[in-house]
């Protein structure tokens, strides 16, 4: 019962989205024209996860949390003004906050100094806000009912409960509590709760000793004892909770206490009262939405995946059921076939999530990072409700924040270089993302100096890097991906364009993806990423060459064509297929891949045409055997990176079929043939 | 025939554990994330006892507990407050409301059973 820590992880994912938010609407804010709605879901945030992590036993989010809450507070009763600088400390509080949330999830130590630190911070800040008064005022309040929950060791002045009185001096000791017996009226446990009972005729010997010792007090309206005023606070201090009641209570009571308003209340009134919050921004539909554990919805996806390859193992059995049931069969086997390919849409559909999730690390950064190199950036977001798999969010996200740093620090020039040029002086970096096809496609725009050509080839020089042949511009930016370049002129410590790139690159690849640059001097620079829309399940074409099956991704397929001898042509020695009023150029796979010295036969074999976002070729192949959808299982995990693979599956027969990688054949165009 | 009892707070994981702690004691419970959404699930049905958090979006608790005085069903029904701020001027606004009682955040299971069986008593 007591047992709180099952609901952890459920703590840990909403405290992590109230972070967000925070960090969100603190970036958002407009400290000219503050939006109350908006500091009103920050001041909730904030509040939610105080109150969360205080009842969950997270402390050292409590206490930070309720000094921003404080200032939020104040902030959203007009009582302070938050500027620019209270925003930047505020989310480098939410900084200090994610931390110690990952290290609860982690169940690292966590570093009391760091927190204490931020207290501080935030407390200094304040003061230079507001004057020495008010913030002590407003740190002061940590002293507060609110925190310091049953908890010996911790020296917190704070019942946590049932304090009536901001002005008053603590107890030192934790309460913990009790209940009012009537054999126990002097009880010292601390009492979770009280009684305002205006019927309460109870005798008065327990007055003194409940006051005292019990820790709570019954509020009559017809008593005004200024002694019992006096001793009021201190009863109030161990109260939990209580009740004000107009029906007579069977509790044992001691004597009701005034509630008197005006002398306490001086000091309560700078706590302004709790205005009804505003209308939330965020609108969350939870009663139609539930949370599942990642390794549920992937323990989902593999069984589909299974499913998958049992109902190619079906439809290939039953090709060979006898007459008789064989419509019957062939028709159940198509609804199969429908329902798996429904049900696998479903399961992948679930682990979609918006790309947002990853967008919204970045205004941050850009903030962060511009203000500490002294430039101006706009970044401009676009697209961040694509939806990409939970998977691609996790190992997306550092590439792009490789990227982003690279656009600013490298990408974007100082203002006084840009207006020089005649730009204006606030540089734009767009971060967009789309679905293309059975892509995603993100791409990281900055309108600054460019790629410089020259310095790029030097480096590679330098660096003894072999040059592509030709030396095509796209080639030469492809040079910034090798290991260990950089054409920073000093390394700073942002990054230095190149250290990393290669590792990029490599993270990428690994999603199935691929990177490309394109760049004009004093134009600016774009990244180009492409990834796989799941890692999972494609749908796929099944052809045969040299005795070899092999699957191309139906993405990439234009059609499939015999073709007749006149529409072959020798160029240059190579062969090439007029097709389409255009030259294919054309990769013989079974020459390729399958280790077949012989090309095929280009008037039996056929010509599955193809296309790249960068090039179209032919494939030849002896035949096609069939479409269907495929399971990528992982090449690199239980072998290496081959060339012109993108991964192996199983086939319904139990036989293995390698998966073509269509955009890195193109390789072998060159070589081949 | 056991209590229902409708527990309002915005915070998943605090209506989570308010929600089982209550269920282990045998009460039946039900929830909402807001006033408002509380509010009309008062209006089809009847609970013996409220129990809701004061900060919340669309609705706060205190208005909730205003709205549910005004209604002749819960005249008489026990509404607790849930608050990390027991100050005075929190208390009076509560006693103005119609609350039953307040109750600090945070709170223990062990504690919120404890108030819940004093209120149904």
């Amino acid at each position: 019962m007591d047992n709180l820590s099952q609901y952890n992880e459920v703590f840990f994912e909403e405290a992590q989205e109230h972070l967000e938010t925070m960090e969100t609407l603190l970036l958002a804010y407009d400290v000219d024209a503050p939006d109350m709605e908006e500091l009103n879901s920050v001041f909730r945030a904030a509040h939610s996860i105080k109150g969360g992590s205080d009842i969950f036993g997270f402390k050292a989010l409590t206490g930070l949390t309720h000094v921003m809450e404080n200032m939020l507070d104040s902030a959203r009763n007009n009582e302070l003004t938050l500027t620019t600088d209270l925003i930047t400390v505020l989310l480098e509080t939410t900084d200090v906050l994610k931390n110690i949330l990952s290290c609860y999830r982690e169940e690292a130590e966590i570093d009391w100094d760091i927190i204490e630190a931020s207290k501080e911070q935030l407390g200094a800040k304040l003061q230079e806000v507001t004057g020495a008064e008010e913030s002590n005022d407003l740190l002061k309040e940590e002293e507060d009912p609110g925190f310091g929950f049953f908890d010996d060791d911790e020296a917190d002045d704070d019942p946590g409960f049932g304090l009536f009185d901001d002005d008053e001096p603590n107890s030192e000791e934790e309460q913990g509590f009790g209940f009012f017996d009537d054999d126990e009226p002097n009880s010292e446990e601390e009492q979770g709760f009280g009684f305002f009972d205006d019927d309460d005729n109870k005798q008065n010997e327990e007055k003194e000793s409940a006051e005292e010792n019990v820790g709570f007090g019954f509020f009559d309206e017809n008593m005004g004892d200024s002694k019992n005023a006096d001793d009021k606070p201190q009863q109030d201090e161990n109260i939990g909770y209580g009740f004000f009641n107009e029906e007579p209570q069977t509790e044992p009571a001691a004597t009701p206490v005034e509630n008197t308003p005006a002398p306490q209340q001086a000091a309560t009134q700078k706590k302004a009262a709790v205005k009804a919050p505003a209308k939330a921004t965020e609108t969350k539909s939870e009663a139609t939405s539930i949370r599942v554990e990642t390794n549920k919805i992937d323990k989902l996806v593999n069984l589909v995946g299974e499913l998958v390859i049992t109902q190619s193992m079906l439809n290939l059995i039953g090709n060979d059921v006898g007459e008789s049931v064989a419509d019957k069969m062939q028709s159940a086997l198509t609804e199969l076939e429908r329902n798996t390919r429904e049900i696998q849409e479903a399961v992948m559909s679930v682990r979609m999530l918006p790309i947002s999730f990853v967008f919204n690390r970045f205004p941050r950064l850009v903030r962060d990072l511009s203000t500490k190199l002294e430039k101006k950036i706009n970044l401009i977001i676009e697209g961040g409700n694509t939806e990409i798999d939970k998977n691609l969010v996790e190992k997306i996200s550092d590439p792009l924040l490789h990227l982003i740093r690279n656009s600013v620090d490298h990408g974007i020039e100082m203002p006084s270089k840009r207006l020089e040029a005649n730009k204006d002086e606030t540089g734009i970096v767009k971060l967009s993302a789309a679905q293309k096809g059975g892509e995603i496609v993100i791409t990281i725009t900055d309108d600054g100096a460019g790629l410089n050509r020259d310095r790029i080839l030097e480096k590679a020089l330098e660096k003894g890097i072999s040059l592509p042949e030709p030396l095509t511009d796209s080639a030469v930016w492809q040079l910034i991906f090798e290991a260990g370049f950089s054409t920073a002129a000093e390394v700073t410590d942002v990054s230095g364009r190149g250290v990393g790139m290669d590792v990029v690159r490599r993270n990428i690849e690994s999603l199935g993806g691929r990177i490309d640059i394109s760049s004009t001097a004093g134009m600016g620079t774009v990244f180009t990423i492409n990834l796989p829309l799941t890692l999972a399940i494609l749908d796929g074409m099944t052809v045969e060459a040299s005795d070899q099956v092999f699957i191309i991704p139906l993405v990439n397929i234009v059609e499939s064509i015999q073709p007749v001898s006149e529409q072959i042509k020798q160029i240059k020695g190579k062969q090439l297929l007029w097709v389409r009023d255009e030259y294919w150029p054309l990769i013989d796979i079974g020459k390729t891949l399958g280790g077949n010295v012989n090309a095929t036969d280009m008037e039996s074999g056929i010509v599955v045409l193809v296309e790249t976002s960068k090039q179209r070729f032919g494939i030849v192949v002896d035949s096609l055997l069939g479409q269907q959808q495929v399971v990528i299982k992982n090449l690199e995990r239980h072998y290496r990176r081959v060339e012109g693979i993108a991964g192996a599956t199983i086939m319904g027969d139990g036989s293995v079929a390698l998966i073509l990688d269509v955009d890195s054949i193109t390789q072998f165009i060159k070589s081949d043939l | 025939m056991s209590k229902k009892l409708l527990i309002v707070d915005d915070s998943p994981s605090v209506r989570q554990m308010v929600e089982m702690t209550l269920k282990g004691a045998g009460y039946t419970v039900q929830t909402a994330n807001d006033g408002q959404a509380a509010l009309s699930l008062c209006k089809s049905d009847r609970f013996d006892f409220v129990l809701t958090d004061q900060n919340m979006p669309n609705m706060d608790g205190l208005t909730l507990i205003k709205s549910l005085r005004a209604m002749p069903t819960y005249a008489r029904v026990p509404l607790i407050v849930l608050t990390t701020e027991a100050g005075e001027t929190m208390k009076q606004k509560g006693k103005a409301a119609g609350a039953t009682g307040w109750m600090v955040k945070p709170f223990d299971p062990k504690k919120l059973l404890e108030v819940v069986s004093k209120v149904l008593r």
